[in-house]
């Protein structure tokens, strides 16, 4: 490493320690005078702030410091720093010659000659960019989850609170919950098993089933095209399938022997928008003899109050059975949670 | 009756709630986003405004809760939220901030203990 202003020979110590310099180009080495100007400007330092060494040489080492540090005097502090302590911590965002900025760690020490006098300072420094994306990335995802836990728990509160409060009996309100609890359990698995970005309308509808025990039911048909649904929409639609099929066990078209359950989806452009179109058509169950029986418990105000979150959703007592249709805009329904956002955010 | 509205986009709390406020005698409209909480406003009298903090759309909890003070400063407001504490000067004044998960009888003792508007 020449230094600007060195005279005198060059021993083969001193190539040694500038082969080490020129090879560690993992770190930025740059050596300054007393007025902060350059006169050395490492490989590493090329590759890490991207100016080369001879357009460095000569000019203060203020240039890779943000505008905003530059106005605070952060160079300055720094430099006195090192004056005082020998040493002065450099952990700050830093720009590159093309007007980016990375996040640099480092130090800046005094560089001293051989009677001890200060007559410089070097600074070495490292990009440690991506790992402070990823502390970052981390520290939301733990505050993502702190907030998912709290909210499910907030959830399973309300499941407990409302199971409780229909219950004709302790067992009945102990069966209730149990499945309801459950089947919000297996919608989180399902939504886990693809890194919680999506779930397929026929997840949904087959974990529902198999929640209550009417897997590969013959009474039970289902059919639409593959249909993601984000973490929000599976969620919903799991706990609305889930009382859409108590429903129809405990009083319509699977409480008997004869009935038959239609699921049915597809996707329409309705008004320019792509929408998912969901019928749920119950046939051969007990004739229904009123038009507004009394199937508007919380399983029922829950099915269309979940589904107008997302759009229109209505439901029609027919006397040949119970028909729920839904008509909700894609995007509602796929829109990502907070966590795929984190997963895929550009740096802070 | 005192009416209270109901901001809440988890549909299974928002239910559970409206069911416990309705035990407990208050007259209830529930919606889930801020934008369609200012249109019932428009139309009808509230006294009371329970609002999660996050909720889908442009306007927060918080934003909700400020345009109804500024509108009626007699409503009495709780703001509810798992993962933001607000800073008392983002709430209206008297405002009740609960953490969730909260106990439903609270929020009601809560309406209760608030002056008539």
């Amino acid at each position: 490493m020449k230094i600007a202003g060195d005279t005198g020979t060059i021993s083969s110590r001193e190539r040694f320690l500038e082969a080490i310099v020129q090879s560690a180009i993992d770190y930025a080495i740059i050596s300054m005078d007393l007025d902060g100007l350059v006169t050395s400007w490492n490989e590493g330092a090329v590759k890490i702030l991207g100016w080369k060494a001879e357009d460095m040489i000569g000019k203060p080492a203020t240039v890779f410091f943000t505008q905003e540090d530059r106005e605070d005097g952060v160079p300055q502090k720094e430099m006195t720093a090192a004056l005082n302590n020998g040493r002065g911590s450099d952990e700050r965002w830093h720009l590159r010659a093309d007007g980016t900025i990375f996040w640099a760690s480092g130090e800046m020490m005094t560089l001293r000659d051989a009677n001890d006098k200060t007559i410089g300072f070097i600074k070495i420094l490292r990009d440690r960019t991506e790992e402070r994306e990823r502390a970052e990335r981390e520290r939301l995802l733990m505050h993502e989850l702190a907030h998912r836990m709290k909210n499910t728990l907030s959830v399973v509160q309300a499941i407990v609170t409302q199971s409780l409060r229909n219950a004709a009996s302790l067992g009945d309100a102990s069966d209730k919950l149990q499945l309801r609890i459950a089947a919000y359990a297996k919608a989180h698995e399902i939504l886990l098993q693809r890194d919680w970005v999506s779930a397929t309308m026929a997840d949904v509808v087959t974990a529902a089933s198999m929640n209550i025990g009417l897997d590969g039911s013959s009474r039970i048909s289902a059919d639409g095209p593959d249909v993601r649904l984000g973490p929000q929409a599976a969620l919903s639609f799991a706990m609305v399938f889930h009382e859409l099929l108590t429903n129809a066990s405990k009083y319509g078209a699977l409480s008997n022997e004869e009935g038959h359950v239609e699921i049915s989806w597809d996707l329409e452009h309705r008004d320019g928008t792509e929408t998912l179109m969901v019928c749920w058509r119950e046939t051969n169950g007990p004739r229904i003899v009123s038009s507004q029986p009394d199937r508007k418990g919380f399983g029922s105000r829950l099915i269309v109050s979940s589904l107008q979150a997302f759009g229109e959703a209505s439901v029609s007592y027919l006397q040949e059975g119970f028909v729920l249709l839904a008509a909700l805009p894609l995007a509602k329904i796929q829109l990502q949670s907070d966590l795929s956002a984190i997963e895929t955010a550009p740096k802070a | 009756m005192r009416k209270v509205l109901v901001v809440e986009d988890e549909v299974l709390i928002r239910l559970t709630l409206v069911d416990a406020l309705h035990d407990a005698g208050f007259e209830v409209a529930d919606t889930g986003s801020a934008e369609a909480a200012i249109e019932i406003i428009d139309r009808q009298t509230i006294h009371l405004l329970f609002t999660d903090i996050q909720l889908p759309g442009k306007l927060t909890g918080l934003d909700l809760a400020q345009t109804v003070f500024a509108r009626f400063p007699d409503v009495g407001i709780i703001v509810a939220s798992g993962r933001i504490q607000p800073a008392s000067a983002e709430l209206p004044p008297r405002a009740k901030f609960f953490a969730k998960p909260f106990r439903f009888d609270q929020i009601i003792a809560c309406f209760k203990a608030m002056n008539p508007a």
